[in-house]
Order: C-alpha cells, then sequence, then structure tokens
C-alpha cells in the first residue's frame, strides 16, 4: 500500500469560551490516500468542520487550541508557523466551502479569482494565468462567460464550479470539501458530486469530505468516519459501515435518513435528546445518554477498535454478536420514531 | 454603468431643484415679517427697502419671487446689503481657500482614518488595537476651535513653525501655500480621522469574519494582500458615504470653524461674518453652496459605491 497523503494523528481542537475550554475535537485519527474520498459524518456541532479547518489552520486564533499531529507528506500541519502553511494552502490542499455564495468574493470577478489562486503560488504571466483559468473553468463544466461575471451574476451551481475550479488552480493532492453540496439544490448536488467523482478519476487527489448528507457518503465515499460529539465513533469502508453498522449512533444516523432507512412508507427514525456538552471531562461513552443500549461498562470511553474485522472500527462496548441481536431484532431497535416535521 | 450614471444625474438635478425652493421658503416664505427688511439687513433706510421689494419681486408672485431669487444667486447678481459688495465675487475669492482647505485634509483624513482604522481592527484584542481606538476616541473629542487655537498658539505663534494663519495662492508660491495649510488641514482632520478609523474599523471587524475571507485566506494569500484585496475593498463603503457629505460640506463652507481659527478667508468664513451682521443675500448665496456640493459629492459617491461594488450597478436610481 502506498503511504497515505494526509496522516491525522490523534487529534484535538479546543476552543476557549467564557464558560471554559471547549473539546470540538478530540482523539480523531484517519489516513487519506490518494484518489480516495474519505468522508466524514456527523450531525451539526459534532466537530467534521473544525477538524478540516483545523488541517488547513483556518480556525487558529488566539483561543483556539491543537493537539496531535497532522502529516501532510512530511509536513507536520499543526506545527508549522503560518507563513510555511500559507504556502501549503492552495497548492498541495484546497478548499472547496459549503456555501459557494459567501465564499466569494461579491466584487471582485469569478474568473479573477481564480487567477488569484493560481498567482499566490506560481510565477505566471497575468494573462497565461488567465488562459489557464479560463480553460479550468470551462473544463469544470462553466460557461466562458463566466469567467468576467460577478458572483451576484451566477447559480448557485456555477458558483460552486468556481469553487471547484478554484480548488483546483494549483492541482493539489488533497481536496478538502467542506458540506459542498449542502447549499445547492437537489438537481444541482447531483451534477457537483458527479464533477467531484469525475476529478478524483482525472486528478487523483484524495478527497476528504465533510458532510451530514449520507446520500452524499454513498454517491462519492471509499471509506466512511463517523463523528459523534467531537469522537470517531465508527470508521471503516462505505459497504462495512451502511450494510454491518457497528455502533448504536450509526443505527441512528442510517435509520433517520430516507432513501436508506426501511421500506417505503415507513416513518423515519429520529435519535432522541441531543449531544453532551463538551466542557469539562468525559463521564463514559459520550453517546451514552442518548444510547438505549447503555449499560455499566459504558461509564468508560470506549477504544475505537476493530472489533468486527479489519479496517472496520467502532467505538461500542456492546459485543459483536449482541450488536447483530439487537440490530436484526429490533430494526432500528430503541431509537424513538417520531414523525417528520413538516 | 452608462443608464446608472444618466440615472444619477437626473437625480442630482432634481434634488438640487427641490433644495433651491426649500432655500427659498426658508429666507423668504417661511420667516415672519417682510423680506426685504431682512435682505435690507441691519444699516437699512426706507428708500433702499422699496428698491429691494421691486427689485426682488417681493410685492408680485410666490414664483416671480423664487424666480428673481435663484436669478440673482445663479448669475451672481447678489448684492451685500450691508457693505455693497458683490457676493459673487465674495464668494469667488474665498472659493480656492475653501477648495485648498478641503481637498488637503479629505485626502489627509481618508488616508490616516484608513490606516488607523484598519490597523486597530487587525490589531483588536491587543493592546496596540485598544491604544490605537483609544487615539481615534480622543480625537473625536477634541473640539477643532481647541486644537485650532493650541495649535497656533505653540506651533505658530511659540515655537515660530508655521505662520499665524492666512493663505497664499497654490499659483503663487506652493510650497508657502503647504506651509500655511498645514495646521488647518490637520486641525480639520482630527475629529474626521477619529470617526472614519472608528466606523472603518467595525466594517473591516465584520468582514474580516465573512467567507470569502477565510476562501482568500484558503488559496494561501498573504496576508496583507487578503487584508487589501478582500477585507478593505468590502469595509470602505460606509466610510465613502461618511466621506461624500463630510468632504461636501467643507467644500461648501462648512468649516467654518477652522477657517475662522487659521484666519483662512474663505467661504466659511465669509459665511460666518455675514451672519454676524445679519446680512442675508450672502447667507442665502452660501447655502445653496453648500446644498450644490453636498448633492454633487453624493451622486460621486453613488458612483464610488457602484465601483466598489458591482452589486450596486443593477440597482434603481
Amino acid at each position: 500500500m502506498s503511504s497515505p497523503l494526509l496522516r491525522v494523528e490523534d487529534l484535538g481542537v479546543s476552543f476557549a469560551t467564557a464558560e471554559g475550554s471547549v473539546r470540538a475535537v478530540d482523539s480523531v485519527s484517519f489516513e487519506l490516500r490518494t484518489g480516495e474520498v474519505l468522508a466524514i459524518v456527523g450531525e451539526s456541532g459534532a466537530g467534521k468542520s473544525a477538524c478540516a479547518m483545523a488541517l488547513m489552520g483556518l480556525n487558529r486564533s488566539p483561543g483556539a487550541c491543537f493537539s496531535g499531529a497532522a502529516w501532510l507528506g512530511e509536513l507536520e500541519l499543526l506545527a508549522v508557523p503560518d507563513a510555511a502553511l500559507r504556502r501549503v494552502r492552495g497548492t498541495d490542499m484546497a478548499l472547496i466551502p459549503q456555501d459557494p455564495l459567501s465564499a466569494l468574493n461579491p466584487v471582485q470577478r469569478a474568473g479573477d479569482q481564480v487567477v488569484e489562486a493560481m498567482r499566490a503560488h506560481e510565477r505566471v504571466s497575468r494573462r497565461a494565468a488567465r488562459e489557464r483559468a479560463r480553460a479550468l473553468m470551462v473544463s469544470v463544466g462553466l460557461p466562458a462567460a463566466a469567467f468576467a461575471a460577478h458572483p451576484h451574476e451566477l447559480s448557485g451551481g456555477m458558483r460552486q464550479r468556481v469553487m471547484i475550479a478554484m480548488a483546483l488552480s494549483c492541482q493539489p493532492r488533497v481536496l478538502i470539501a467542506d458540506e459542498p453540496t449542502t447549499a445547492l439544490d437537489v438537481t444541482i448536488q447531483a451534477q457537483v458530486l458527479a464533477l467531484l467523482a469525475e476529478l478524483r478519476e482525472r486528478t487523483g487527489a484524495g478527497i476528504l469530505l465533510v458532510t451530514h448528507d449520507l446520500g452524499v457518503v454513498a454517491a462519492l465515499a471509499d471509506r466512511v468516519a463517523v463523528m459523534y460529539a467531537g469522537r470517531l465513533v465508527e470508521t471503516g469502508t462505505v459497504d462495512e459501515v451502511f450494510h454491518d453498522p457497528q455502533h448504536p449512533y450509526t443505527w441512528g444516523l442510517l435509520g433517520s435518513t430516507p432513501g436508506l432507512a426501511g421500506a417505503r412508507g415507513e416513518r423515519l427514525a429520529a435519535i432522541a435528546g441531543a449531544p453532551p456538552s463538551r466542557l469539562g471531562p468525559d463521564a463514559g461513552c459520550r453517546f451514552r445518554a442518548r444510547c438505549p443500549h447503555e449499560h455499566a461498562a459504558c461509564a468508560a470511553m470506549p477504544e475505537l477498535a476493530e472489533r468486527v474485522g479489519p479496517g472496520h472500527a467502532d467505538r461500542c462496548w456492546l459485543p459483536v454478536d449482541q450488536k447483530r441481536l439487537r440490530r436484526e431484532h429490533g430494526g432500528r431497535i430503541g431509537l424513538e420514531p417520531r414523525g417528520i416535521a413538516a | 454603468m452608462l443608464s446608472f450614471l444618466v440615472r444619477r444625474l437626473a437625480a442630482m438635478v432634481l434634488v438640487l431643484f427641490a433644495i433651491s425652493v426649500l432655500t427659498f421658503s426658508i429666507f423668504n416664505v417661511i420667516p415672519n415679517g417682510e423680506p426685504e427688511n431682512r435682505m435690507a439687513g441691519r444699516t437699512q433706510t426706507p428708500a433702499q427697502v422699496e428698491a429691494i421689494r421691486r427689485e426682488w419681486g417681493f410685492d408680485r408672485g410666490m414664483v416671480v419671487q423664487y424666480a428673481t431669487t435663484m436669478r440673482k444667486v445663479f448669475t451672481g447678481d447678489l448684492i451685500s446689503y450691508y457693505n455693497g459688495s458683490r457676493v459673487g465675487e465674495e464668494i469667488l475669492r474665498g472659493l480656492p481657500r475653501t477648495f485648498s482647505l478641503a481637498v488637503g485634509a479629505a485626502l489627509l483624513w481618508m488616508a490616516l482614518a484608513v490606516a488607523l482604522g484598519l490597523y486597530s481592527a487587525v490589531r483588536s484584542g491587543r493592546l496596540s488595537g485598544w491604544l490605537t481606538g483609544a487615539l481615534a476616541v480622543i480625537g473625536i473629542s477634541m473640539p477643532v476651535f481647541w486644537v485650532g487655537a493650541l495649535m497656533n498658539h505653540y506651533l505658530g505663534f511659540e515655537a515660530g513653525l508655521f505662520p499665524n494663519g492666512g493663505y497664499v495662492p497654490l499659483t503663487e508660491d506652493p510650497l508657502a501655500w503647504a506651509h500655511h495649510l498645514i495646521l488647518p488641514w490637520t486641525a480639520l482632520s482630527i475629529l474626521f480621522i477619529g470617526v472614519y478609523s472608528r466606523v472603518l474599523r467595525s466594517s473591516v471587524m465584520d468582514t474580516m469574519s465573512e467567507d470569502y475571507v477565510r476562501t482568500a485566506r484558503a488559496k494561501g494569500l498573504s496576508e496583507g494582500r487578503v487584508l487589501v484585496r478582500h477585507v478593505l475593498r468590502n469595509s470602505l463603503i460606509p466610510i465613502v458615504s461618511l466621506w461624500g457629505l463630510d468632504f461636501g460640506a467643507v467644500l461648501g463652507g462648512g468649516a467654518i470653524l477652522t477657517e475662522t481659527v487659521f484666519d483662512l478667508q474663505g467661504v466659511g468664513q465669509y459665511a460666518a461674518e455675514s451672519i454676524d451682521q445679519l446680512d442675508v443675500p450672502p447667507v442665502l448665496a452660501v447655502t445653496m453652496l453648500g446644498a450644490f456640493f453636498i448633492v454633487v459629492l453624493n451622486t460621486v459617491v453613488d458612483v464610488l459605491y457602484a465601483v466598489l461594488d458591482p452589486r450596486i450597478r443593477i440597482g434603481r436610481l
């Protein structure tokens, strides 16, 4: 196996607040390989974006504290000074953001923003950069006229294509896509996903896909890391996690997704309760308060370990046979069924 | 962009007309008593009052009165009944002085306010940011007549570094021109720098939390480029609109205190002295002039908006 593009070890991110230090991300480890799409999935506030932004160094601030390590090749991203990180941003590692309207400078032409990304790192003439940017924008499916357009003159899908062209401008090895389809409507989502899949084939870039949309994961990802309250609770291939989920939170997540849950016409299940506060120390498994299968062992934090097979890890104390039994018998057992609010 | 300009210019003409009607009403219609009596001022004689009544058409309809007043204002036909001087000539004499003060001060206060505002925004949360913020408040709190008098006394009179008031035309001696104006420029700018840098600071801090600034950083741009190209350009609109109002007002003789403290003999000082003498025609003319500059500058500002922010160009008027 080739060495990974990106190796994250024991990443922790905490932010100082008036109430104390909030641990947004706790001991998260994963690897991303060439041409691979790794999805980080979780509900809002799970720490997925904080994790992605930490890799880009975009949430560095006086109140933020980082621990662990993140290796991009030979470079340790958490330890390098801002200036060195700046050379990596855009060249080795690029961001595709969530909301392409607010992520584009409203007063700058779309093409100029792509050109700017190129010229930030490469010594190319303005004219050559323009030509390259134009070609790049056409290659991600934009009309030629988009080059001279201002962001407000473009549609949502076109704006996201501009962001993708900008991210690709220096041929990065790692793309960090932070909810790339969340702000788009469904038909455009499909187009953008198809474009990302094509890019992975064409450029061989590794894509770190941050999302809460399991449909997007199924469409694009090779491996999944499920995140809950700042920690990974289950990792594995898409097949393993979707068809043999090990963690009760993953069951809940799958059960609450239309299309992935049970038969047509059946009610979607919601996970009762809300994620725990992350001030102060842990009292055992973080999903405990919402978990219908809680038992004595849950008072201690379980390790993320490969319990069913190599590559498929979960953070749950339940014995494997118990999990299968409970999952099969209860369907999406114990997870309180609720109607979807209209 | 062209149709935008045409629309703005048409709107400007309309506003100017409305202002002229308003000014006419304020001076000649609304106050109690006969307008010819006020026009004639302190040193009036019955014959003069009678002559003014006929000349200005105060014995005829309102439309005729308005037309006569505007004709007098715009053709320079206006005469001060206090000392017999021609108002148009007096204003033309004062305008270069007022312009010199306004243009220099406006450049100075814009440049320093942008620098100070940007710095205190970037440094917010640190001592240096707090200090620059405090400096701005101190600037806002110092009245021009006080700062100006102090400067005049200590830098001009005691240290002898600057001339004690007065004005030398730019065409005569550029160095002496600037030398005479350094103190007035500084005194007038201090207040504006304080206000503008505060406004810019908060607008920069809002802009810095925008997603597109994060995008700019994610592209790997240097912090300086992020600030100038992405933050500053998007933060300028509030202070550009302030600038239009203030620069217009100073051009039209609004810097009465500064002009008077440094004895620049500009339009503002002329207005102040005329008010002192209850001399209505000059005050009428300066009021129209000030309104004119403010309206023109606001149109300039609207065009600047459109240049700064392409989204504004599609809006109506």
